[in-house]
This record gives structure tokens, C-alpha cells and sequence, in this order.
């Protein structure tokens, strides 16, 4: 289905900055409004969910073992389509025109909600480049990057509401006020929580771990699903198990209810010895949330930064200029070598009692400082290859061209 | 003398590790954007707390409160 202009039949497209259907042609713009052959197609979708009439594609013991593409024909120009079995709305690779699979969502399981896209495209890439610029380790040749790719796709996620209860035997440390001595106490806390909307995406083609980075999204700009905010961006629909992403809902809400709980009882180094948890789903709803993803290459590799496109947050890690680190890491430690050596066998040759002081610093601080150092590559080291990975590349480069 | 040279070099290694720390954390703030759980969303509506003992024997019952 591709939208057209009544002045003068030309591809409407969803304007990110207008938040309206707008003609690249003659740049008329329109509300966004159900059309008829949407209303006919949702009504018949919901006669068939009535009568329990699903599409073959949601069933079950599908394997994986085979790539499925569907051939679909452009309503512009009669040009034939490879479309892969998520997609709901692309652009076709032979007129440019925008267009939404809407077969595809009339018989599948149809979004209840979508955010439409907030940022534009010109917005998300001046976004990025700010925090390239920003950063002190990044080498030139990225600060000034062009774009190989930039493409808007709406990323399927599912919204859950969930009402969470557990009892909990809780061990910390506790330290009387004006005292320094701590010592070991042991609470019981009953405790209920409720939690609205946890997104969970919904796309076996890009990684929890990315989208979640991408947080928050907002349910203020959270709209009635209609077609019309597909056109011009790219999407795709659910073809995660429902499942799958129940347990991840449920494991971030037991993260969150055991920060809250940690707060509650106020005490240091908290372990959890029992618990007797309960919980119920609420509220399930599916969503459609908005994301710019940029592809740009350095070298002989390429990167994918991600961009909220409700916020404009962006996303992604970048691999440091080593001419860059290897000057401060050696200025910085000459200074600090010369510093350490100068003071500290000063300090403890001086007094006894400042030796087993000096003493301890050596040896915590010395195992803490390298631990804290290894924990920020290891932390630096897994976005980076979440912004080389393979499948988020092909995430977005595996589509229709305009 | 000895005790001296011995704690220059701690000095040393202390001065390293710090450099190791300072550096690696440079390198975090400044590559890797957008890590920061603080800026998502607390998606939590309400958190009552039913019933509370502190300073309870680690074989305590849960299920029977």
C-alpha cells in the first residue's frame, strides 16, 4: 500500500518535525488518518482473529532451517519485491517510493501502539556527531565521519505491565550513626511492587543488549498503531516467542523490585538468602518504538550507531585513537611513577605506625585499581562489539534501497 | 636503604596502576556513549512494603509470615 497526495498522486511520507504525512512532490501536508482500505483490512483482520482464523506464519513448530521471502508487488510500479517474512514497511528498489507491506499486517498479530518518529534524520546525525566530537580518545579521521547508511526502522518491542510480590530474608552489613564498627544483620521484608509498560524487544535480528541501551522511551508520545506513521521509515514485526521475552520482562523486574528492596532495609553488601516470589502479567501490548541506525566504516571495519528516535539518545562505542591514549597513558604515568616513588617510601620510613598504613594501601589499593581498570575495558570492550556485530549490520543493510 | 628502595618501587606500581585506572576510565567516558543505566527509565508504578523484622536468625520462615 503506498499513500498518495490528493493534489497530485504522489508518495506520501510521515515527516518526523511536521508529525504529518507530507508530499515530497508538491509538499502538500495532511493529517494522519485511517484510509478506507486500512479500515476494510482491520476489520477483516479482526473477523479472522474472531473466528480463530490465524496466519500460518505464527505457527509454532516453524523451524528456522529455511529463509522465507515473500514476493510482493509494488503498488507504484508494478516492480516485483524480495522481502524477508518481518518487514511491514520498506521502500522499493525500483521507483523510490515508500512502501508498507499492509497484507502483512492485517493477517499477522497487528501493533496495538506505535511512537512515531520524533527526530529527524538531519537531527540524528548532528546528535551523533556532537558526541563524537565530545569524546577525547576518538580519532579525527571518525569525528568527521560521513554516513555510509542511515535508515529509520521501527523496532518491534512488547509492553508489559507486571504486579510483583515476593518475601525476602535479606543479609547486610549494618553501621550504627557515629560509629565505625559494622556488623552483620539479617531483615525480613514482604513487599509488592507494580511496574508499567518494561519494553522488551520483540527482534531476534537485533540484540536485547542494544535496545535496552537505548532506553528510555516515553509512553507520553505513544500513539494508536496506524499505518500512515510506517510510510517513509522502514519496519518490522515480531518474530520473537512471547515467551522468551515474558522471562526477560520478569528477570528486569526482579532486578528492579531487589534495587528497591536493597534501599528499604539501608544496609551494606546486601545478599539475598531466600525468597518466595510471586507474580502477575497484567498487561501485554505490542508496540512499534522508533530508532535511527547509522552504518559509517573506519578502516576495514564498519559500525553501527543507534539513535533514539523519540529522544535522540545515541548509542555505541567507538575504538580509541592509539596515538592519543598512548600519550596520556605515558605522561600521566611518568607523573604518577615519579609522584609514588618520591612520597611513599617517605611517608613510611618516617613512622612505624605510618608503615601499616602505607602497607595497606599497597595492597588493597593496588589489586582495586587494576580490578576498576579491567572492569572499564571489559565494560568498553563489549560495546564496541555491540556496535560491530554482524547482525545489527545486516539488521539494516539487508533492505530495500531508495 | 633497602627498606627505601623497596617501597619506591610500590610507589612505582602503586603509580602505575593508578595511571591503568585513570586511563581506562578516560577511555570509557570518552568511546563509549550512551552505557548509562541511570538514564533508563524507572518503570516502577508503586513499591509497598507489607510486613517488616529486622535483626531475624538466618533459619527464619518466610512462608509462615
Amino acid at each position: 500500500m503506498t499513500q498518495k497526495c490528493n493534489f497530485c498522486g504522489g508518495a506520501l511520507k510521515y515527516d518526523a518535525e511536521l508529525q504529518m504525512m507530507v508530499c515530497e512532490y508538491c509538499l502538500g501536508m495532511f493529517p494522519v488518518e485511517e484510509t478506507d482500505e486500512e479500515k476494510e483490512l482491520t476489520k477483516k483482520a479482526d473477523d479472522d482473529l474472531k473466528i480463530g482464523n490465524h496466519s500460518k506464519i505464527d505457527d509454532p513448530s516453524r523451524t528456522d532451517d529455511f529463509i522465507e521471502c515473500e514476493i510482493y508487488t509494488c503498488k507504484s510500479c508494478g516492480a516485483e519485491l524480495v522481502i524477508n517474512d518481518v518487514e511491514a514497511s520498506t521502500y522499493c528498489a525500483y521507483c523510490g517510493q515508500p512502501t508498507i507491506v499492509f497484507d502483512r499486517i492485517a493477517k499477522r498479530r497487528r501493533p496495538k501502539y506505535i511512537i512515531p518518529f520524533s527526530i529527524t534524520k538531519n537531527y540524528a546525525i548532528a546528535n551523533i556527531r556532537e558526541k563524537f566530537i565530545q569524546g577525547k580518545f576518538v580519532p579525527d579521521e571518525i569525528k568527521y565521519f560521513n554516513p555510509d547508511l542511515l535508515r529509520g526502522i521501527y523496532v518491534p518491542f512488547w509492553l508489559y505491565d507486571i504486579c510483583y510480590k515476593d518475601k525476602q530474608l535479606i543479609q547486610g552489613q549494618y553501621t550504627e550513626k557515629g560509629s565505625n564498627d559494622s556488623s552483620t544483620m539479617i531483615c525480613f521484608r514482604e513487599a509488592v511492587a507494580t511496574y508499567k509498560n518494561i519494553p522488551v524487544d520483540a527482534s531476534d535480528r537485533l540484540s536485547n543488549e542494544s535496545s535496552e541501551r537505548l532506553e528510555p522511551f516515553y509512553d507520553r508520545d505513544m500513539m494508536d498503531f496506524k499505518v500512515e506513521y510506517l510510510s517513509g521509515f522502514y519496519a518490522d514485526l515480531m518474530d520473537s516467542k512471547t515467551d522468551q521475552l515474558k522471562t526477560i520482562a520478569l528477570s528486569r523486574v526482579k532486578e528492579m523490585f531487589w534495587e528497591q528492596m536493597q534501599k528499604n532495609v539501608a544496609l551494606k553488601q546486601c545478599t539475598l538468602l531466600k525468597s518466595s516470589p510471586k507474580y502477575a502479567i497484567e498487561k501485554e501490548e505490542y508496540a512499534l518504538f522508533p530508532v535511527w541506525f547509522m552504518i559509517f566504516h573506519e578502516g576495514d571495519r564498519e559500525y553501527t550507531i543507534l539513535v533514539n528516535g523519540q529522544t535522540g539518545k545515541v548509542v555505541g562505542a567507538l575504538p580509541p585513537s592509539r596515538p592519543k591514549t598512548l600519550k596520556t597513558a605515558i605522561i600521566m604515568g611518568i607523573l604518577l611513577s615519579v609522584l609514588g616513588a618520591f612520597i611513599l617510601p617517605r611517608i613510611a620510613c618516617f613512622d612505624i605506625e605510618m608503615q601499616g598504613w602505607v602497607d595497606s594501601v599497597l595492597f588493597l589499593g593496588i589489586p582495586a585499581l587494576l580490578a576498576g581498570g579491567l572492569r572499564n575495558l571489559q565494560s568498553l570492550r563489549k560495546s564496541l562489539h555491540l556496535t560491530t556485530e554482524k547482525v545489527v549490520r545486516d539488521f539494516v543493510k539487508e533492505r530495500q534501497d531508495m | 636503604m633497602d627498606l627505601f628502595f623497596l617501597y619506591s618501587v610500590a610507589g612505582v606500581l602503586l603509580g602505575l596502576s593508578a595511571t591503568f585506572y585513570i586511563i581506562t576510565g578516560m577511555l570509557k567516558k570518552s568511546n563509549e556513549i550512551g552505557n548509562t543505566k541511570g538514564d533508563r527509565f524507572d518503570y516502577a508504578c508503586s513499591f509497598d512494603v507489607l510486613k517488616a523484622k529486622n535483626q531475624v536468625s538466618r533459619f527464619f520462615d518466610i512462608d509462615k509470615m
